[in-house]
């Protein structure tokens, strides 16, 4: 039967639960060689990506990505990433950030699949939308 | 008035900030997805984690689509409207809503997209009720058996392979052999009638349904009539879901306790679409590259015409779907699929066509299942004989070459059949109503029209029916009232027969 790289990751995140890093490490290099030998070695990217997010779940590791106008500043960024760890029950908040002066103002905030546009851009167009109306 | 105008100015300009200033900011977090594969109509889409079957889902630009494919990881969705300008990367967002279209009265003598947008030009539809597309069929205990019938004022349907109120009956034949011909004579007898119908052009040339709503409009037959069109330049996904569209309109009318027909023209085009969005898809194909689902495609559909009980109103939906058969092919895959879902079916041949019979019906070969109980009791009377009369005919056709050799009997019988052929041609746009039907298969049936040559009997027929609506117009009324031969009646239309037929031979 063909092993999906969902079987992979959660069997690699099983076997080096727990275990030292030099551990670890030999765990993490059996499994390239057993990809290899599979002829999967194409899965590792997946494999990984899964990896990362069994991982984030089980340490409570909430990714999160913010889109603003301006750089945010500290104590902006503080206040997101307390509102994510709110929102998301998370106990660790990994913040990427990125600037884009085109949503003229607010935060764009993605986590996951979900998206919550604060930006002033799409205020704008709801209020477009309404006007029309 | 200068000053009324600054007035009016101001006034506009004071609500304009009143409306903004009581606009609600709010930031709602939405569900999305990220297009990570688009061709052909299709997208495969990653994230969108809460997707359902059949969601509609919103594409930038305001495209929206459906889930179809709900895989590990991914989400399969067709496309409704414009695909080109949707890209890799491109955010989807989940609406929460199963696709679903407006529906109302306002919806009748209209043409629109299967997403129920108006396409004629007469201006947009609004309205504040929505059906989903796809709803499961109505259960047993909600159904009743067909009894009441529908005129589709086509002498040979009404008499030989009648259809019933909420039947099934399949239009079935090669190209150009008038299958939708017989379809919209139908729709141009309910005028003035208590039947809506709505004409679903799945692929189709819009030139042809440009023609299709010219006709039914100069027959003032788009007063009862919604045309719902997923031309043959619409993407793939909008002919699959037209049909379904075009039956959840007719579901609000059936909700509400009326009679509708639907037309499903054509049903062959309707698994070509899903043919092709299901390759895409990637799923695997089966005979003639057909999906797995393809029967459970066209039996879901037509399972939703039903006949309500009077418990649930007592509406219906009758269907008649179209299939378009290649080289006279009915055992190809669509065409028996279709058959054996439907309660019978039309048969049009292209040999009868060429040979002048039209409507080129095979009586044969076309069967009702519901029958004689969906005939008015006047029309059944007739009918059983006429039946019986073309049945000998056939059996006793390959005789009549030998001519004088035959039996007077015999004879008799393969005369008789040629002039029943010969009453069951009728021109296109020309339905008949119930009673001059009746009147008609009457003096056919009871040795009438034995003498009349055979040539002769369609000039016979014309000058008895402009006879029947003059002179004879209160024995028509009388059948049209009564809907039976009851003595009386028969004794007057004798009378009128032979009445006719005095100055007619007083005439020539």
């Amino acid at each position: 039967m063909k092993i999906t790289a969902t079987q992979y990751a959660k069997a690699l995140y099983g076997s080096v639960e727990n275990k030292s890093s030099q551990e670890a490490d030999v765990l993490v290099e059996n499994f390239a060689k057993l990809l290899q030998k599979n002829n999967q070695l194409k899965l590792a990217d997946k494999v990984m990506e899964i990896f990362s997010t069994l991982y984030n779940a089980d340490q409570g590791i909430v990714e999160a990505s913010v889109v603003s106008a301006q750089a945010l500043t500290a104590e902006a960024r503080v206040g997101v990433e307390n509102f994510v760890a709110k929102k998301y029950g998370a106990k660790e908040v990994v913040l990427t950030q990125s600037v884009d002066a085109k949503i003229k103002g607010g935060i764009i905030l993605r986590v996951g699949d979900e998206l919550m546009d604060a930006s002033i851009l799409k205020q704008l167009s709801n209020l477009k939308a309404v006007l029309i109306k | 008035m200068e000053k009324n105008n600054v007035a009016g100015k101001d006034y506009i300009i004071e609500q304009l900030k009143k409306q903004i200033q009581n606009f609600q900011t709010t930031a709602q977090t939405e569900k999305i997805g990220t297009v990570i594969e688009v061709g052909d109509g299709v997208a495969k889409i990653s994230g969108l984690t809460d997707a359902m079957a059949s969601e509609m889902l919103e594409f930038p630009g305001g495209v929206y689509g459906v889930a179809l494919n709900l895989e590990e990881g991914a989400v399969g969705a067709m496309i409704l409207g414009d695909y080109t300008g949707i890209k890799e990367g491109d955010i989807v967002k989940s609406t929460g809503r199963i696709l679903s279209v407006p529906v109302g009265e306002m919806m009748i003598g209209r043409v629109v997209s299967p997403l129920g947008v108006a396409i004629d030009g007469k201006g947009e539809i609004v309205s504040d009720t929505f059906y989903p597309v796809e709803k499961i069929a109505p259960g047993v205990i909600t159904r009743k058996s067909v009894s009441v019938p529908v005129q589709t004022g086509i002498k040979a349907i009404d008499a030989v392979i009648p259809v019933g109120r909420g039947q099934r009956e399949l239009i079935i034949g090669d190209r150009q052999t008038g299958k939708t011909a017989v379809a919209i004579d139908t729709i141009i007898n309910q005028k003035g009638q208590d039947l809506i119908c709505i004409y679903v052009a799945i692929g189709q040339k819009e030139s042809k349904v440009s023609r299709i709503v010219a006709e039914l409009e100069k027959n003032g037959a788009m007063e009862h009539t919604i045309i719902v069109v997923a031309g043959a330049s619409d993407p793939a996904a909008l002919s699959f879901i037209s049909p379904y569209a075009g039956c959840a309109m007719g579901e609000y009318f059936l909700d509400k306790g009326k009679d509708v027909l639907i037309i499903y023209d054509d049903l062959s085009k309707h698994a070509w679409a899903y043919r092709q969005i299901s390759l895409i898809l990637r799923r695997p194909p089966g005979r003639e590259a057909y999906p797995g689902d393809i029967f459970y495609l066209h039996s879901r559909l037509l399972e939703r015409s039903a006949r309500l009980n009077e418990d649930f109103g007592g509406g219906s939906i009758t269907a008649l779907p179209i299939i378009e058969t290649q080289a006279g092919d009915v055992s190809a895959y669509i065409p028996t699929n279709v058959i054996s879902i439907t309660d019978g079916q039309i048969y049009l041949e292209t040999d009868l066509f060429y040979k002048g019979i039209r409507p080129a019906l095979n009586v044969g070969l076309s069967v009702s299942r519901v029958g004689s109980a969906a005939q008015t009791k006047a029309m059944k009377k007739v009918a059983g004989k006429l039946r019986l009369d073309l049945a000998q005919f056939r059996e006793l056709e390959a005789f009549a070459q030998f001519g004088s050799d035959l039996d007077e009997n015999t004879r008799r019988q393969i005369e008789r059949g040629r002039r029943t052929v010969e009453i069951l041609k009728q021109d296109q746009y020309e339905p008949m109503p119930m009673a001059q039907q009746v009147a008609i298969l009457y003096a056919l049936t009871n040795g009438f029209m034995d003498d009349v040559v055979v040539e002769k009997v369609k000039v016979w027929e014309n000058d008895f029916q402009k006879y029947m609506k003059s002179s004879g117009k209160a024995v028509l009324d009388m059948i049209a009232e009564k809907k039976e031969l009851s003595e009386e009646v028969v004794a007057s239309l004798e009378k009128a027969i032979k009445e006719f037929k005095e100055v007619y031979q007083n005439g020539n």
